[in-house]
């Protein structure tokens, strides 16, 4: 099997992750519950992860939230700034994760920066559309359909110029691309521990740089005695019994990328990107969707004449993992044209070989 | 003889707190609050010794990490609370 969906989910972790999910099944309670070593442990597991996460992307401990996910993190932040019929100002690569909390809420969004690997018109377009009115901005670092990095530095200033709340939605980021709460003064940053983190699914991060509403209630091992949820971090935002397991999972993945470095993930995978855009681009049956800029983890395309899903299909019977469709970005489709067609995306991991992209350039050139 | 107890709001407070004081050669245990000391119900607090009790209170207010209270605290279990 070749995977080449990892903008989806990194399916390949680093053996220390799969050890640490089984490990902390077997031995840990639920942190912040006992004064039992098993849960006394769990309080030492999660808190390591949180100074990792902390560390990696310039927060304190208490400014990171686990979360389900990065769906889950950008509710929380959507939701704590937007009110129904608030003007929020999104970039046109956003997510449904960022989309239907916006709609279900009624905001008034407006769609900024259209233009597919163009930072320049990107920002012009953010730079028009913030007005006093504004309430919020959410931005993706990465689309998660065509890699394309938006400029995302230069509007968190620009937001923070205007005294505008920033939300950035770093799912495809976390992990390859410097992501600083510090730097950015964003109000949060919402990312996912099963992609670049190689955490396990079912992990995320809410980075907070001020405080956010609870979306859901319930016992948070503090303040036992009060009905409200507490007023601090992170325990606000932290209801329930969290997943241990995974974030276990996630600390290890953390301490990979530090060892590693997001930098030198980042050359790798854009050095696998190139290859796939070199090998691709002699084909006249093939559509990129590339302006020769470095992609960050994805790259989409079309096979003419065939079906995004077909080819997905064709792949997959010779065991390569491709995404076809909408990506649950049909605002990226919209943006590039391709809403009816969809296109056919391909995404990478650290674990990914340049062997592994010749063989499927192989297949795929070859019906 | 006795310890200081100081008590944080937050589990990761008290965290915070043991860590900060760790990296000054300060040791201190985290506890899982007595209710006496609890006043909102699942409290945090850390046991430093008698010895190195001020300067972890110091250091702790220095870095912005004042405890919620400060107590004394004795080996037949009873708790004052201190002003450092």
């Amino acid at each position: 099997m070749i995977y080449l969906d990892a903008a989806a989910t990194t399916l390949q972790k680093p053996p220390e992750v799969y050890e640490a999910i089984r490990t902390a099944m077997q031995t840990l309670a639920s942190p912040g519950r006992g004064s039992y070593p098993a849960a006394t442990q769990a309080d030492e597991a999660v808190y390591d992860c949180r100074v990792l996460a902390a560390e990696l992307f310039q927060a304190q401990p208490e400014q990171v939230v686990f979360t389900m996910n990065a769906t889950h993190a950008l509710n929380l932040a959507i939701k704590t700034l937007v009110k129904p019929h608030d003007r929020v100002v999104i970039s046109g690569f956003e997510h449904n994760a960022v989309r239907r909390p916006l709609y279900r809420l009624g905001a008034d969004t407006v769609i900024a920066g259209r233009t597919l690997f163009s930072p320049q018109d990107t920002l012009r377009a953010f730079e028009q559309a913030l007005t006093r009115k504004t309430k919020a901005v959410v931005c993706t670092h990465v689309s998660n359909v065509f890699g394309y990095v938006l400029p995302v530095e230069q509007i968190a200033q620009l937001c923070y110029r205007r005294g505008v709340p920033f939300i950035l939605d770093a799912s495809q980021s976390a992990g390859v691309l410097p992501v600083s709460l510090r730097e950015l003064h964003a109000a949060f940053i919402c990312m996912p521990g099963h992609k670049g983190l190689y955490g396990a699914q079912g992990t995320g991060i809410l980075l907070c740089g001020r405080l956010p509403e609870s979306i859901m209630e319930g016992g948070t091992g503090s303040n036992s005695a009060l009905p409200a949820m507490p007023e601090f971090l992170p325990d606000r935002a932290e209801a329930g019994t969290q997943n241990v397991c995974g974030i276990c999972a996630l600390r290890e993945g953390l301490r990979f990328v530090s060892r590693k470095t997001p930098a030198a993930i980042a050359a790798r995978e854009q050095a696998l990107l190139r290859l796939f855009i070199e090998k691709l681009r002699g084909s006249d049956r093939i559509r990129l969707f590339s302006s020769g800029q470095d992609h960050v983890g994805a790259l989409s395309f079309l096979v003419d004449g065939e079906d995004c899903e077909q080819t997905a299909q064709r792949l997959a019977e010779n065991g390569i993992c491709v995404r076809a469709g909408l990506h649950c970005a049909p605002l990226a489709h919209e943006s590039a044209g391709t809403l009816q067609t969809g296109t056919l995306r391909v995404s990478v991991s650290a674990f990914n070989t340049h062997r592994e992209v010749e063989l499927a350039v192989e297949i795929l050139k070859n019906p | 003889m006795f310890f200081y107890a100081f008590t944080f709001r937050s589990l990761t407070a008290a965290q915070n707190a043991r860590r900060l004081l760790l990296a000054q050669s300060i040791t201190a245990e985290l506890r899982r609050a007595p209710k006496q000391l609890s006043q909102q119900g699942c409290g945090y607090l850390l046991h430093v010794s008698a010895r190195q009790g001020m300067a972890a209170y110091d250091a702790l207010v220095h870095a912005g990490m004042q405890p919620e209270q400060q107590y004394r605290c004795f080996s037949n279990g009873d708790c004052q609370k201190v002003q450092l």
